[in-house]
């Protein structure tokens, strides 16, 4: 081991809770089922499903070890809901859900969202995925990043679903002017570079 | 549909606190009427209207609402000694203007 791998080594923080955030079906359960399978861990943080809001609750996966030469990191990874500014029930009807399931879905979606936006305060990083399949102007991303950069939280963005032929990274990279990390958390590539960035905060 | 836009000035929003600004936001859009915020809303501000949108929609009458913050646009100076100011604005619409853009130009 280096000197600098030595000092980098004993100067990374041994624990971290990491956020998952992000709009609705960007992706952010399915990544943190990846992260939680490759951790491990027998069972799924949560379900995935095509129906936006699916994950409407806070989900904590706690003691998951992420390890390089220089040691290891006691990980837990916070799936959040996704953060929207509307919540309209007719939307799960086009779904198949009665009137009054959409409803009850819809008034846990509002719950969840809010609990996604209280979540922020007890994160020390954060991975905002973003669909790159989709155009990434979507003002929900520019709130959650202002906001962990206003909190001084450092974060990952992770542009997901390059698995799809009309995923964009290059327009995600560009739109938020920042560097990136192209993931397929449904079929697992980029992780490694995933972990990489987060074994990275845990070090700054 | 008849598009209704409140304009608020900098001058006025400097004036009011984060939960003014929110509660003044709802009470716009809930009244379907798009509001330009001169100075725009910071972060923090723009997850209080997140939230306190969330508590207050009904799933009958306000489901929500959009919002745009286009980048920042420099403003040309005007004079030899005047300085060039960034403009900001933020656009908060009813949650069923389904295709509302922002060109500044």
């Amino acid at each position: 081991m280096s000197i600098l791998s030595r000092i980098f080594a004993r100067s990374r923080k041994s624990k971290l809770t990491i956020g998952i955030l992000g709009a609705p079906n960007a992706g952010k359960t399915t990544l943190a089922n990846r992260i939680s399978n490759e951790c491990g861990n027998g069972t799924p943080l949560g379900e995935v499903s095509p129906i936006p809001h699916e994950t409407r609750d806070v989900v904590a996966l706690e003691h998951c070890t992420v390890s390089d030469q220089s040691g290891s990191l006691d990980l837990t990874v916070v799936d959040t809901p996704g953060i929207a500014t509307s919540v309209d029930y007719r939307e799960f009807q086009t779904y198949g859900l009665s009137r009054q399931e959409s409803i009850e879905r819809a008034k846990e979606a509002t719950r969840g969202v809010i609990k996604a936006i209280q979540s922020l305060d007890r994160l020390d990083a954060a991975i905002v995925v973003v669909d790159a399949a989709r155009a990434p102007f979507d003002q929900i991303n520019w709130t959650v990043l202002g906001n962990l950069e206003a909190r001084k939280i450092p974060l990952i963005v992770a542009a997901n679903k390059t698995d799809l032929p009309e995923a964009n990274t290059t327009l995600v990279a560009e739109t938020f002017q920042s560097e990136i990390i192209p993931i397929s958390a449904k079929e697992g590539s980029g992780m490694n570079e995933l972990y990489g960035s987060i074994l990275s905060i845990a070090s700054m | 549909m008849e598009l209704k836009i409140d304009f608020v000035t900098e001058n006025t929003t400097r004036k009011m606190n984060s939960t003014q600004k929110c509660d003044f936001i709802i009470s716009k859009i809930r009244r379907d009427r798009v509001v330009v915020f001169e100075g725009g809303l910071a972060p923090n501000e723009e997850a209080i209207l997140i939230e306190e949108a969330m508590s207050q929609i009904d799933h009958e009458n306000f489901l929500g609402y959009k919002i745009i913050t286009p980048a920042p646009i420099r403003s040309p100076s005007s004079g030899l000694f005047s300085r060039h100011k960034d403009i900001k604005m933020t656009i908060i619409a009813p949650h069923d203007y389904d295709n509302l853009s922002v060109a500044l130009v």
